[in-house]
C-alpha cells in the first residue's frame, strides 16, 4: 500500500494552546473594554468611573439605590409631600434608600416615584415598566395621585 | 509515540501514541481546564461573598454585573431605549456578553468548558458523585435516547421564550427562574424559582453530566447557535482513526459518539478537550475549517490491529 503521509490537513490548534487563547481572547475582549472605558459595574458610576449625578431633569435618572433626600433635593419636591403622597412613615429618614422601600406605603417603588415626579412636574411621563425600577416593579402598579 | 509496524510487517503512515502517553496528555488538559475553571469560580465567589459582606455598597461590585446573559437580556432594551439597561444589568454584562459571543464565534464552546462558573460547579459535583459509584450515567434515568434528544432542545424554547418576554416586559422574566442569578444572590433576595432549580440542578449533576447546560441553559443555547459557525473546531480526520477504536466515545463526559461525527458541532461538546487527549493517532484535533476536498483518505483498518496491541 503507498502511503501518502504529506495529506494537506487543516491546520491544526494544539489542545493546550486552545485553552489558553480561549482564556485569552475572553480576558482580552474584557480587559480592552475597561482600557478603552467601555466598562460600569454600577449603576452608581458611568463608563468613565465617574458616581452618577442627579440632574433634576430627567425622572429615568432615578435608581433603586438612591435615597430619598437627595431625590428631594435634586428635583425640588419637599421630602414630607413625597412621603404623605406614598403614604410612607413621617420618620421615614431623607438617607433611606428607594429600594429599601419598595412595597411600603401607598405602591412604592422606583417606577412609581419616577411617574409621580413626572406628573408632578408635568414632564413626559415615563411609560411604566419594570425596567426602569426594581424587583418589585410591575407593570400594574400605579403611582399615586398628585391632586393635579 | 511509537511509529507501529502491523503483523504484516508494513509500517503505519503515522505515529500512535502510547497509553501511558494518553493518560498523562488527558490528566494534563483536565488540570488547565480545572485550573481555568477554579480561577473563574473564585474571582465570582469573592463578588458573592464581598457583596454579602459589605452589602450592595459599591465597594466591590455585585456578582450579577459579571453575567453575560444578563448582557443578552438587557441588549434588547440597550438597542431601543437608546442606551438603557433593565434592571440589574450594567454596561459589564454587555460586554461580558460580547466577549462570550466574539470567543464562541473563534473557539465554539470553550465558554461553557473553561470558564462559567456554574457549569465547573456541575462538573465537580459529577467527579464528586465518581469516588463513590464509578459507573457512567450517561443517558439519565435510562431515558429512550429519542426523548433525551427532544429534551435538548428545550433550551432553545428557555432562550426564544425569555427573550421574547424580555423585550415585551422589559426587565428581567428569567432572573425568578435563574439558578445562576440564585446562587449568586444566596442570602440576600434568592428567587424560590430559581432556588428550587439550582438545588434540583446540583442534586441531578451527581447523577448526570451537566444537566443544566445540557437541557435548559439558555446561555448555552445562544452559544450553541453562534457556534455553528464557529471557526475552531475539533475536527476527526477519517484517514488516521482507527477503526477499532473508540477511545474518543469513553473519554466524552457529556456522551456524545465522538467516533460517528467528522466535526464536532454539538451543543453538548464544551470543548473539554478530553476526546482529543484521549486520541492515540492525533485524529481528532482542533482544526480550522477546511477548504479543500480531502479525498486521499488512507484506510487506517491497517492500524487497528497494531494499536489494540499497545
Amino acid at each position: 500500500m503507498e502511503t501518502n503521509t504529506r495529506r494537506k490537513l487543516p491546520l491544526k490548534v494544539n489542545h493546550y494552546a486552545f485553552g489558553v487563547i480561549a482564556i485569552a481572547l475572553f480576558m482580552g475582549i474584557i480587559f480592552g473594554a475597561q482600557v478603552l472605558g467601555v466598562w460600569s459595574t454600577s449603576g452608581r458610576v458611568d463608563g468613565q468611573g465617574s458616581p452618577v449625578q442627579l440632574t433634576g431633569t430627567d425622572v429615568a435618572e432615578i435608581k433603586g439605590w438612591m435615597v430619598l433626600g437627595d431625590i428631594a433635593a435634586s428635583y425640588k419636591i419637599p421630602l414630607n409631600e413625597m412621603l404623605v403622597a406614598f403614604k410612607l412613615p413621617a420618620d421615614t429618614p431623607a438617607t433611606a434608600a428607594i429600594k429599601d422601600l419598595e412595597g411600603q406605603g401607598q405602591n412604592f417603588s422606583t417606577t412609581t416615584l419616577r411617574t409621580w415626579i413626572a406628573e408632578r412636574l408635568g414632564s413626559p411621563v415615563p411609560v411604566i415598566t419594570p425596567s426602569s425600577g426594581t424587583k418589585g416593579g410591575s407593570s400594574g402598579t400605579k403611582p399615586p395621585s398628585t391632586g393635579r | 509515540m511509537a511509529n507501529i509496524t502491523t503483523g504484516s510487517g508494513k509500517k503505519l503512515p503515522f505515529p500512535i501514541r502510547r497509553k501511558a502517553e494518553l493518560e498523562k496528555d488527558s490528566k494534563r488538559i483536565h488540570l488547565l481546564r480545572r485550573a481555568s475553571q477554579v480561577g473563574f469560580t473564585t474571582l465570582i465567589a469573592y463578588h458573592v461573598v464581598g457583596n454579602l459582606v459589605n452589602g450592595d455598597n459599591g465597594s466591590i461590585a455585585n456578582p450579577e454585573a459579571y453575567c453575560p446573559f444578563g448582557g443578552l437580556e438587557t441588549a434588547y432594551n440597550f438597542v431601543t431605549t437608546g442606551g438603557r439597561y433593565v434592571a440589574h444589568t450594567h454596561l459589564s454584562n454587555l460586554v461580558i456578553l460580547v466577549a462570550v459571543l466574539g470567543l464562541t464565534l473563534v473557539s465554539k464552546s470553550a465558554f461553557c468548558g473553561w470558564i462559567c462558573p456554574l457549569g465547573a460547579i456541575q462538573d465537580w459535583l459529577n467527579n464528586f458523585r465518581h469516588l463513590f459509584y464509578k459507573k457512567e450515567l450517561k443517558v439519565p434515568f435510562n431515558l429512550p435516547p429519542w426523548l433525551d434528544k427532544t429534551l435538548h432542545s428545550v433550551k432553545y424554547l428557555v432562550l426564544a421564550w425569555l427573550l421574547w418576554q424580555t423585550a415585551v416586559a422589559g426587565y428581567m422574566v428569567f432572573r425568578d427562574y435563574d439558578p445562576w442569578s440564585a446562587l449568586l444572590n444566596l442570602g440576600k433576595e434568592a428567587a424560590i424559582g430559581g432556588l428550587i432549580i439550582l438545588i434540583t440542578t446540583l442534586v441531578l449533576s451527581l447523577f448526570v453530566d451537566r444537566p443544566w447546560c445540557t437541557y435548559a441553559c439558555p446561555l448555552g443555547a445562544a452559544i450553541g447557535l453562534v457556534g455553528k459557525v464557529s471557526l475552531l473546531k475539533i475536527r476527526r480526520d477519517e484517514a488516521t482513526c482507527l477503526s477499532g477504536c473508540t477511545l474518543c466515545n469513553r473519554a466524552c463526559p457529556s456522551g456524545l459518539e465522538v467516533k460517528k461525527m467528522k466535526t464536532i458541532s454539538s451543543s453538548q461538546c464544551v470543548n473539554c478537550m478530553s476526546c482529543v487527549a484521549g486520541c492515540p493517532t492525533g485524529a481528532l484535533a482542533v482544526r480550522l475549517p477546511s477548504l479543500l476536498n480531502l479525498k486521499d483518505k488512507e484506510p487506517a483498518s491497517a492500524g487497528t490491529a497494531a494499536w489494540k496491541e499497545l
